[in-house]
C-alpha cells in the first residue's frame, strides 16, 4: 500500500469539501487534494472534473496519466477545457465545410431532444463529457447529450471531411483521445 | 466584481425574460417536464438573497437537474430571472423556450478574471432577431464574436479596442443591463418579489 502523502493544488478558490479518501477544495476555486495511495486517486478524479488541477508527481500522476496513455502528447489531460462557445464561432474552412457545421447545430437545435443536450462546442479542443480537454485536436463540433438508459451525459464529436482518408484519421484521433465518446463522421460532397 | 462579492463561483449565467413570472413558470414547465426523467418536483420558497444561489449552481447536473425562476424585488417591471445548475446555464431550453413563445430574453455570462477561461457574453433575443457578443479565452487565444445589428444601448467604441478582454466583459455587461434598468449588483436584484420556483428532477 502507497504511504506516501500526495497534495494537489490548483489556482482557483472555492470551499472545502470532503471527497473519498482525501478532502478536496474544489467548485471553481483553489483545489487542494491530500490523501493517500488509491483513496486519493478516487477524490483526484472526482476533483479533476470540477477545478483545473496541476498534478504532483507520484502515483497519484502516473495513475491519472495512464488513463491518457495515447492521448495528444503535450496536453494538459486533467484540465478542464475552455468554456463551450455554444455552437457559435467564426466560420471554419471552406464555405461548404463551414455551412455543414452550421446546419449540424440547427439540426441539433431542432431535435425533439435538444433540452438534454448541454456544452455545444464548434471547432475548439476535444474534450470529454466531463469537460476535461482530452486532446489538441478541434473537432468540427462537440456536445454532450444526456443517456437516459445508461444515465449519464455522453459526449459526442462531429467532423466533416472532403475525403475519406483525412474522415478516417479524424475519427481514429477522437476514439484514442476519448473512447467513451461517440463520433460521427460525414464526407462532404461537391 | 459581483462574482467575488457575492458568490463563491467563478461563472455565472443568467436568463431574464421579460414576462410576467406566473406565465413564465407555466411555460418553462411545460417545457421542462418533457426532459431527463419527465418526473419533475416543484418547490415554492422566498429567495432571500444571494447567498443562497452559489449552491445552487455548483450542484453537478449529473446527479440533479435543477433551475430557479423568480422576480426580484428590486425590479419595478415584470422581469423574471432564470438560472440553472446545468453547466452551460441550460441553454437549450432557453433556446427552445424562445422559440416557442417569443419572449424578449437577455441571456449573460459573467467570469471571474482569474479563471483560466474567463467568458463574457451577452446576448439580447426578442422578435425582431438576435444580438449576441461575446469574449472568450479559448485554448492559448482570445476571441471576440459579434452577430446582429448593436442594440442602442451598446458602447460599440468597446469592441474596436485592441485588448479582447477589454471588449466586453463583467463591466460592460452589468452596464449595459443597468441601462435596460436591471441592476443585479443591487441586493434586491437576488431577493424575490413573493416565491421563487424550483424545478427539480433526480437523475440517479
Amino acid at each position: 500500500m502507497t504511504t506516501t502523502l500526495k497534495i494537489i493544488v490548483t489556482l482557483q478558490k472555492g470551499r472545502l469539501r470532503r471527497t473519498g479518501g482525501g478532502l478536496a477544495l474544489a467548485t471553481g476555486g483553489t483545489s487542494i487534494l491530500v490523501g493517500a495511495g488509491v483513496a486519493a486517486h478516487g477524490a483526484a478524479a472526482g476533483a479533476v472534473a470540477t477545478s483545473d488541477a496541476v498534478w504532483a508527481t507520484g502515483k497519484l500522476q502516473r495513475l491519472h496519466a495512464s488513463s491518457f496513455a495515447s492521448t495528444d502528447a503535450g496536453t494538459s489531460a486533467g484540465k478542464l477545457g475552455p468554456n463551450p462557445n455554444k455552437g457559435k464561432a467564426s466560420d471554419h474552412g471552406g464555405t461548404n465545410h463551414n455551412k455543414a457545421i452550421d446546419d449540424r447545430v440547427g439540426k441539433l437545435k431542432a431535435g425533439e431532444q435538444y433540452g438534454e443536450v448541454r456544452n455545444i462546442r464548434k471547432n475548439q479542443v476535444q474534450v470529454d463529457a466531463n469537460g476535461k480537454r482530452v486532446g489538441n485536436n478541434r473537432p468540427d463540433l462537440q456536445y454532450d447529450q444526456w443517456d437516459g438508459q445508461a444515465r449519464k451525459w455522453k459526449h459526442y464529436n462531429v467532423e466533416y471531411d472532403n475525403n475519406a482518408s483525412n474522415s478516417a484519421a479524424h475519427g481514429e484521433k477522437i476514439r484514442t483521445n476519448d473512447p467513451n465518446a461517440g463520433v460521427e463522421l460525414n464526407i462532404l460532397k461537391d | 466584481m459581483i462574482l467575488n462579492s457575492r458568490f463563491s463561483i467563478d461563472s455565472l449565467r443568467i436568463s431574464l425574460i421579460n414576462c410576467p413570472l406566473s406565465e413564465v413558470v407555466a411555460e418553462i414547465k411545460s417545457i421542462a417536464f418533457n426532459t431527463f426523467t419527465k418526473k419533475w418536483q416543484q418547490n415554492d420558497y422566498q429567495l432571500k438573497g444571494s447567498s443562497e444561489l452559489s449552491a445552487f449552481v455548483t450542484e453537478s447536473d449529473s446527479d440533479i437537474i435543477k433551475c430557479l425562476i423568480w422576480q426580484p424585488l428590486s425590479v419595478n417591471f415584470d422581469l423574471v430571472v432564470f438560472i440553472s445548475n446545468m453547466s452551460d446555464g441550460w441553454q437549450s431550453l432557453i433556446d427552445i423556450y424562445f422559440n416557442k413563445f417569443k419572449r424578449e430574453i437577455i441571456r449573460i455570462e459573467l467570469s471571474d478574471c482569474m479563471r483560466s477561461y474567463p467568458y463574457y457574453s451577452f446576448e439580447y433575443m426578442n422578435m425582431s432577431g438576435e444580438r449576441f457578443i461575446r469574449s472568450m479565452k479559448d485554448s492559448d487565444k482570445w476571441k471576440f464574436l459579434e452577430t446582429g445589428s448593436a442594440m442602442q444601448f451598446e458602447d460599440t467604441a468597446n469592441y474596436k479596442k485592441r485588448k479582447i478582454a477589454d471588449r466586453i466583459n463583467n463591466g460592460i455587461i452589468i452596464d449595459y443591463l443597468k441601462k435596460k434598468e436591471i441592476d443585479i449588483t443591487n441586493d434586491n436584484f437576488w431577493v424575490s418579489k413573493g416565491n421563487a420556483i424550483e424545478f427539480s428532477t433526480k437523475l440517479n
